[in-house]
């Protein structure tokens, strides 16, 4: 009866031989190509009752911890990135250490909340929750694919999630998992390739500032393409016709973007929303940040001339 | 499509090609301020982020690659302990897709990141050349991009890729290649690089071979230390080339042209074909040259520069210059066809066949 059980679990014999000697072929090869188990960690485990609250991860607005999180590249001897080194701190307190695979990345913090992941070929993907105030770390989700980055949604209820394929590192879109009740749905698309675009070096996920939209941006070695998600509706705008590079940040108006440099200073520029038309908002800047003014959005940007806000 | 007309079409198309190669080439976008002529700007490596040996001599390859090939009064790069600017190695880069990334503090400082060897990026890991024993395909060649990054420390931007340019005129593409793609590992300014650096910055001498991506028209004038002289006598002839003041780049207007060839041709008055006397002779002077002649009649002259086929300037032809020369026999004078006595006084036409 058991030998059945396991039979019916398993499959016949010869089925099990060969899933053994599959194992037995990729193992190594999975050994010799990089950490095969979830990153050694030092965080606490969460309460029973775990992170969420009310089905969501609190308000992403602010962060109340004085938490100090420290994220530093680890390189061999002969500086091979290999991953990185994940701390928080409480003041002489070390709440977590966490040693990151090179296939991982740490977003946010969002509120108190700091997002990490990682991908292992064996043991795929992962991307967990870490709570500064306590340490507590807790995973969210296991994605489809190798895991490239995700972000919390502002009420904390939802994770997006961008990851590419295994096999060929394709583009597989962005899915939307859904942190009370678990379940995901695909809500970006898989980008196409381009010939003009080259292949996608980086893909990163922005909140427009009313917290509404999520724009995905996949540039490649200079050129970028930006997709825009509004995650009531599920529509998606796109922006590739307009040169950009690095997103500074989007509003309902327009896409703030620097001009396809990976240089600086570098022309700021905005991108018109519904009609992709881009316009200099200003010349040679080093950096810029977009944030919400009473009469409208304003742009903080540091020139050659020092620094000095506009309204775009 | 029959044999004859697809022959014609090939032809055409090749026609097509060579003028459109040969009328598209446009100089490498720039932008910002620019460094001082020939400024001198020394780099150390980033305290914490110091790159490892395998990569250092690409870095400092690259600054040499760029000071070799700028054909420009650009700024010079060079390793110095100690140095304001730096280049480190670093995944702290102000974009997450850049592997190098430069940032200009013109005309004080620069720094160039270049990301690590191993870092996973979204098509994959990636891989610089000079980490590995023998390169793999697929690898970046870190001279090419961290000579890219010194581009754009000099103000280069990236080419326009629509306008579809050949790939080697330029290493400060959008997209530079690895290996092994055709340009995959080029270790100096392309054509049009060097032809904005040029427009920004002078060209590196006054016998610095313009780029050929540019076609500056150029002005040659032609003057004679004497205008009239006896038989046997000597006249210096001088000419003087440079860009032409109207070209389109105000740097660039009115400078002189040295070491290039400057022929002078003379010819009979009134006739229409000129004979080549020689090439002139350069002079200490930059875009002068110079010739001594001992006509033994009169001539008209000029000075002719060809469009050279190696570098983008266009070419020009002088005025006319006529040295008359006067035969004295006897206290008689003639010059031309009007003979005059040593007083001043016409005195009798020269008869038809004797030399002029």
């Amino acid at each position: 009866m058991g030998d059945k059980r396991w039979r019916g679990l398993l499959g016949p014999p010869s089925l099990v031989i060969s899933t053994a000697l599959v194992i037995a072929a990729v193992v190594p090869a999975a050994l010799a190509a990089g950490p095969l188990r979830p990153p050694p960690a030092s965080s606490l485990p969460c309460p029973s009752a775990g992170l969420l609250v009310d089905g969501g991860l609190g308000a992403a607005g602010g962060t109340s911890s004085n938490a100090r999180v420290t994220s530093e590249t680890a390189l061999t001897p002969r500086g091979e990135e290999t991953g990185r080194r994940l701390a928080v701190g409480l003041g002489s307190t070390e709440l977590a250490a966490i040693s990151l695979p090179a296939e991982s990345f740490v977003a946010g913090p969002f509120g108190d909340v700091l997002i990490y992941g990682w991908h292992t070929p064996v043991a795929g993907s992962d991307v967990r929750a870490l709570a500064l105030a306590s340490g507590c770390d807790e995973r969210l989700a296991q994605p489809q694919g190798v895991v490239r980055s995700a972000v919390l949604d502002p009420a904390g209820r939802a994770l997006y999630v961008h990851a590419v394929a295994e096999e060929d590192r394709r583009d597989l879109g962005v899915v939307r998992h859904d942190l009370a009740t678990g379940q995901h749905s695909q809500v970006v698309e898989p980008l196409p390739a381009s010939e003009r675009f080259g292949p996608t070096f980086a893909t990163s996920l922005h909140w427009s500032l009313g917290g509404g939209e999520l724009a995905v941006q996949s540039c490649g070695f200079s050129l970028c393409r930006t997709r825009v998600l509004d995650t009531m509706s599920g529509s998606v705008e796109s922006f590739g016709t307009a040169t950009h590079g690095a997103l500074v940040g989007l509003d309902s108006q327009a896409l703030y973007a620097f001009d396809a440099c990976h240089w600086s200073p570098c022309d700021l520029l905005a991108i018109e929303r519904g009609t992709g038309t881009a316009r200099v908002v200003a010349e040679e800047a080093y950096e810029a940040t977009l944030r919400a003014g009473s009469g409208g959005s304003l742009i903080t940007l540091t020139t050659p001339a020092g620094s000095l806000e506009v309204a775009p | 499509m029959t044999r004859p007309r697809r022959a014609t079409m090939a032809l055409l198309s090749v026609l097509v090609l060579v003028a459109g190669q040969a009328s598209a080439a446009t100089p490498t976008p720039a932008s910002g301020p620019t460094w001082a002529a020939n400024q001198q700007v020394h780099y150390r490596w980033k305290a914490g982020a110091v790159p490892p040996d395998w990569l250092k001599p690409a870095i400092n390859a690259a600054a040499a690659d760029s000071n070799h090939s700028r054909a420009a009064r650009a700024a010079v790069f060079g390793y110095e302990a100690g140095a304001t600017s730096w280049v480190g190695y670093t995944a702290d880069i102000p974009t997450n897709y850049a592997v190098g990334y430069a940032v200009r503090h013109v005309p004080n400082s620069f720094t160039i990141r270049l990301r690590p060897q191993g870092h996973v990026l979204d098509w994959g890991k990636l891989k610089w050349c000079q980490f590995y024993d023998k390169w793999p395909a697929g690898c970046y060649d870190a001279e090419l991009i961290t000579l890219h990054e010194f581009g754009h420390v000099q103000t280069l931007g990236h080419v326009d890729e629509s306008l579809g340019e050949p790939w080697l005129d330029s290493i400060m593409h959008a997209g530079p290649r690895t290996k092994a793609k055709i340009g995959w590992n080029q270790h100096e300014f392309g054509r049009c690089d060097v032809a904005r650096l040029q427009i920004r910055y002078r060209a590196l001498k006054a016998t610095t071979p313009y780029s050929t991506c540019l076609a500056l028209p150029t002005t040659l004038s032609l003057s004679a230390s004497s205008s009239s002289i006896t038989a046997g006598a000597a006249v210096s002839l001088s000419a003087t080339l440079h860009v032409s003041s109207n070209a389109n780049y105000a740097k660039l207007a009115g400078e002189p042209l040295s070491g290039r060839s400057v022929v002078l041709q003379r010819r009979v008055p009134g006739a229409s074909s000129w004979t080549t006397h020689g090439q002139m002779s350069a002079t200490s002077i930059d875009g002068r040259y110079a010739t001594t002649v001992k006509p033994s009649s009169t001539y008209d002259w000029r000075a002719i520069f060809s469009k050279p086929s190696s570098e983008g300037l266009k070419g020009s032809t002088s005025s006319i210059v006529r040295v008359s020369v006067s035969k004295c026999v006897d206290g008689v004078c003639c010059s031309g066809s009007v003979c005059m006595t040593d007083a001043g006084e016409e005195s009798l036409e020269r008869s038809e066949g004797e030399p002029q």
